[in-house]
């Protein structure tokens, strides 16, 4: 089994989030994470960046774009 | 082979009936109905139509023309792909007309479809400044950053709020289609095949634009909070 660079790792982070490596290559960056603390780090970097996203507040429509939209629905279903 | 898109079991939000009932209740004017899908889908179609447009009035305004679009067509939509689905296009081309219209106000690089696919600067100042500047291959889509320096947790008080801040100005020098990635991934939780679909985009494609989002952000994040912990990037 070849070894596995920082480089390599780095490129294959989102994929291997998405769980879409294949085995072998799954188990190469595994086996990274075991012997590199940086690479260790940055995957637990990315994971942050990505519940920290997941955690953004998010906005809603206006109550007046809420009522012109209702509005615009009752006129559409008259129609 | 992957399966359509459809109903998506692990969708956040409030649970909604299947599309062909939600079509069939809109026909038939059920305004419960509609009110649910706006309640639903509004704040992350505003989330994508931002990707697009300057500011959030503008998107606000995007967003009510596509809810309108969507009763204009309602009676045709064929299913073909998911309710949903078909609600985001509908959002992506309006927002992608009002934003070439709005130019002046939006970088021309975030309204070019192919540029930032080649675009090196993937991870752009970050720890590993000396690589800055393109001396990374074209085709190279990561930034290998300097040994990462663990950072403080973003969870403490203050710092959460800070952290948004800093995400939410980095979204907005995303380039479009990267900013339209990693908001319905990671702000809305669709799934890949759903983002593909809407964006009518390959798996490696959408994975490209997913991954060079993230490293850009975690590369913000990175910057900010290694200088909170008072540990300086080394160069």
């Amino acid at each position: 089994m070849t070894t596995m660079n920082c480089a390599e790792f780095v490129g294959l982070v989102t994929a291997y989030l998405d769980e879409e490596l294949e085995t072998g290559t799954e188990r190469r960056f595994t086996g990274h994470i075991a012997e590199c603390g940086g690479c260790d780090v940055y995957l637990r970097q990315i994971r942050v960046t990505v519940a920290e996203l997941r955690r953004m507040p998010a906005h809603d429509l206006t109550d007046q774009t809420r009522e012109t939209l209702l509005d615009a629905f009752r006129d559409w279903s008259a129609r | 082979m992957r399966s359509m898109p459809e109903a998506d079991p692990q969708s956040p939000g409030p649970a909604l009936p299947a599309d062909d009932v939600v079509v069939e209740a809109l026909r038939c004017g059920d305004e419960d109905m509609f009110a649910a899908l706006l309640t639903a889908w509004s704040p992350g179609m505003l989330q994508v139509a931002r990707a697009y447009v300057a500011d959030e009035h503008t998107a606000e305004d995007v967003v009510q023309d596509a809810w309108v679009g969507v009763l204009r067509g309602i009676d045709k939509f064929e299913a073909r792909s998911a309710l949903r689905t078909w609600v985001y296009r509908i959002v992506i081309n309006r927002a992608k007309t009002r934003g070439v219209n709005d130019a002046r106000t939006v970088p021309m690089t975030s309204l070019t479809t192919a540029k930032e696919d080649f675009d090196p600067a993937v991870d752009p100042g970050g720890p590993r400044g000396g690589s800055r500047g393109g001396s990374r291959g074209a085709d190279d889509p990561v930034a290998l950053p300097q040994t990462p320096v663990a950072w403080p947790s973003p969870e403490g008080e203050i710092l959460a709020l800070e952290v948004h801040q800093h995400i939410a100005s980095a979204l907005d020098s995303l380039p479009a289609r990267q900013r339209v990635v990693i908001t319905l991934r990671d702000m809305q939780g669709y799934s890949s095949d759903e983002v593909c679909a809407i964006l009518e985009i390959t798996a490696a494609n959408q994975r490209v634009l997913l991954h060079r989002a993230r490293a850009s952000l975690r590369g913000t994040l990175d910057r900010y909070l290694t200088a909170q912990s008072g540990k300086e990037p080394t160069r």
